[in-house]
């Protein structure tokens, strides 16, 4: 499906579920199983899905806070976006019109001047391989450490071994 | 050099990759490497983080992890281990295993810094995707080199993903001997079936094949070393074969145990179904001068001289095999012969200094020196 600058973007929530941390993202479709992962600009394009973001504003966003030329990203973005679509991940709201901007942008990367071009990554046998080797009963709310519950606050001190 | 070992399942778990990469670590910290483990933590009794031979092991959770459905509770692991080798500062990481939690090493591999990898293949790639869009596809085509445990392997590397062939080699395992020399074989008709309990190890084949032999060898006795899931069907098979009194079950085998074992045997069988990687058993068994009547299936070929060192059957054969032990139990001389070459091909070919030696040379060719 092509998708065009007036479309607005939204996640699947029938299929995806996701969490970004830092602009790093986790999606995985829950149909069968198969694990996406979107690092830097990608995450920063997916959080601005996760707020409906209209095609041209989430062009705009990423113009403005990476310094690129407009016409670089709107190509990225619009590769992007259709590959989400093509993988079910993302539903496209054609001609959405002029709607409010974004509530809040989310927080541009640290060093944003340092533009990746976005890039789905795609874990496609993860479905498979969790089942030849599942998780251990007992073992699902066994916490590693501070930082599984919540992320550590700066400057935590972590105790090291001797 | 400062290696990053990723290795899924590890000692104190039991098998030939946990018990590979437990030796193989304390052998190149003795040679001035520095190391670092990354494991999966299986049990709640396994400590988050230990020291083995003075080498900092760190278990994580990464299948319930990924299973969870929570996709920040992977972001905030890929974020830990992402600092563990930012502190670590490794020149390699030297990724053991091929296996679900190998998304984490894909994932941290462009974490800085970021530096060559080696991936260990110790299984086939049967029923596995190993497309580019998988994080076993991904994590062969990303590794700088790619070795394999035998040529089994490799072929079947080389099958499913034919660009990486220039990239790999084959390493096969090592073994030291046992201080004590072998024992002389018994010379009663002593079998033995040595491994997990599994329906792909074939145990059962070997029932039904010591069934077909057990009459014309009355005073013959098969021990089935080993615990796992099958281990209730075979006892019952044996009683339903009416050879309960000549089959002995033991149940699970301390590594330490395993030279007595085989003393104590006249010879050892190996009917695996699937395609062994290698078949670490068997070299086991060369050691002690025992020779082997196996499957010709996977790397068994190669851990095992046909006509040599033992007798290789066709698969999934009972009859096959029992004529292989009939052959061997009919020629006491020539299976001494065989158990007796065996050894020497054992410290010849499968050192454990020339598997060390090996791996060295190998870590220094992925940093191109």
């Amino acid at each position: 499906m092509n998708v065009g600058s007036a479309d607005a973007l939204s996640p699947n929530e029938q299929e995806a579920v996701a969490e970004v941390i830092d602009n790093e993202a986790i999606i995985i479709r829950v149909s069968d199983g198969v694990y996406y992962s979107l690092d830097k600009t990608g995450g920063f394009i997916w959080q601005l899905i996760q707020q409906n973001g209209k095609v041209s504003d989430i062009v705009d966003a990423v113009t403005r806070c990476y310094g690129i030329p407009q016409q670089q990203a709107h190509a990225d973005v619009l590769r992007l976006a259709e590959e989400l679509v093509r993988e079910r991940l993302v539903c496209v709201s054609p001609n959405a019109g002029p709607n409010a901007p974004p509530a809040a942008l989310p927080a541009a990367p640290a060093g944003a001047t340092a533009y990746e071009t976005p890039r789905l990554n795609v874990y496609s046998d993860m479905s498979d391989l969790l089942a030849l080797d599942p998780p251990a009963p007992g073992m699902s709310d066994l916490a590693w450490g501070p930082t599984d519950t919540e992320p550590a606050p700066a400057g935590t001190a972590r105790t090291e071994p001797a | 050099m400062r290696i990053l070992f990723w290795s899924d399942t590890f000692y104190p778990s039991i098998g030939g990759v946990e018990v590979f990469a437990a030796r193989l670590i304390p052998a190149l910290r003795r040679r001035g490497h520095e190391l670092l483990v990354i494991s999966r933590r299986q049990h709640e009794s396994h400590e988050p983080e230990s020291c083995m031979h003075g080498t900092r092991v760190y278990r994580f959770p990464f299948t319930e992890a990924l299973g969870s459905g929570r996709p920040a509770r992977i972001l905030r692991l890929c974020k830990e281990l992402a600092r563990i080798k930012r502190d670590f500062r490794p020149d390699l990481v030297h990724c053991n295993s091929l296996v679900a939690s190998t998304l984490f090493h894909v994932r941290t591999a462009a974490s800085a810094p970021v530096v060559p990898s080696l991936l260990s293949m110790h299984g086939n790639l049967e029923g596995l995707d190993t497309s580019a869009r998988s994080v076993t596809g991904q994590a062969i085509r990303s590794a700088k080199r790619i070795n394999c445990c035998s040529r089994a392997i490799l072929a079947d590397l080389v099958g499913a993903v034919p660009e990486v062939e220039s990239r790999t080699s084959v390493i096969y395992y090592g073994l030291d001997p046992a201080p004590a020399p072998p024992a002389p074989r018994p010379s009663e008709p002593r079998l033995l079936c040595l491994g997990r309990l599994v329906r792909e190890k074939g145990f059962d084949l070997a029932l039904d094949a010591f069934s077909l032999l057990s009459v014309a060898f009355p005073g013959a006795h098969l021990t089935i070393a080993g615990d796992g899931p099958a281990a209730g069907e075979l006892a019952q098979q044996a009683v339903g074969l009416g050879l309960r009194d000549r089959v002995r079950f033991t149940g699970w085998v301390a590594p330490a145990d395993i030279a007595t074992l085989l003393d104590a045997c006249s010879l050892l069988i190996v009917p695996s179904r699937w395609r062994e990687a290698f078949g670490l058993v068997a070299l086991e068994a060369a050691l002690r001068e025992r020779p082997v009547v196996a499957s010709g299936v996977g790397g068994l070929a190669e851990a095992i001289e046909d006509g040599v060192t033992g007798i290789l059957v066709a698969n999934e054969d009972s009859r096959a095999l029992a004529e292989g032990v009939v052959s061997l139990l009919r020629r006491p001389s020539e299976a001494d012969a065989l158990g007796r070459r065996a050894r020497e091909r054992a410290l010849r070919r499968f050192s454990w200094a020339r598997c060390v030696d090996a791996y060295e040379a190998l870590y220094r060719e992925v940093l191109g020196e």
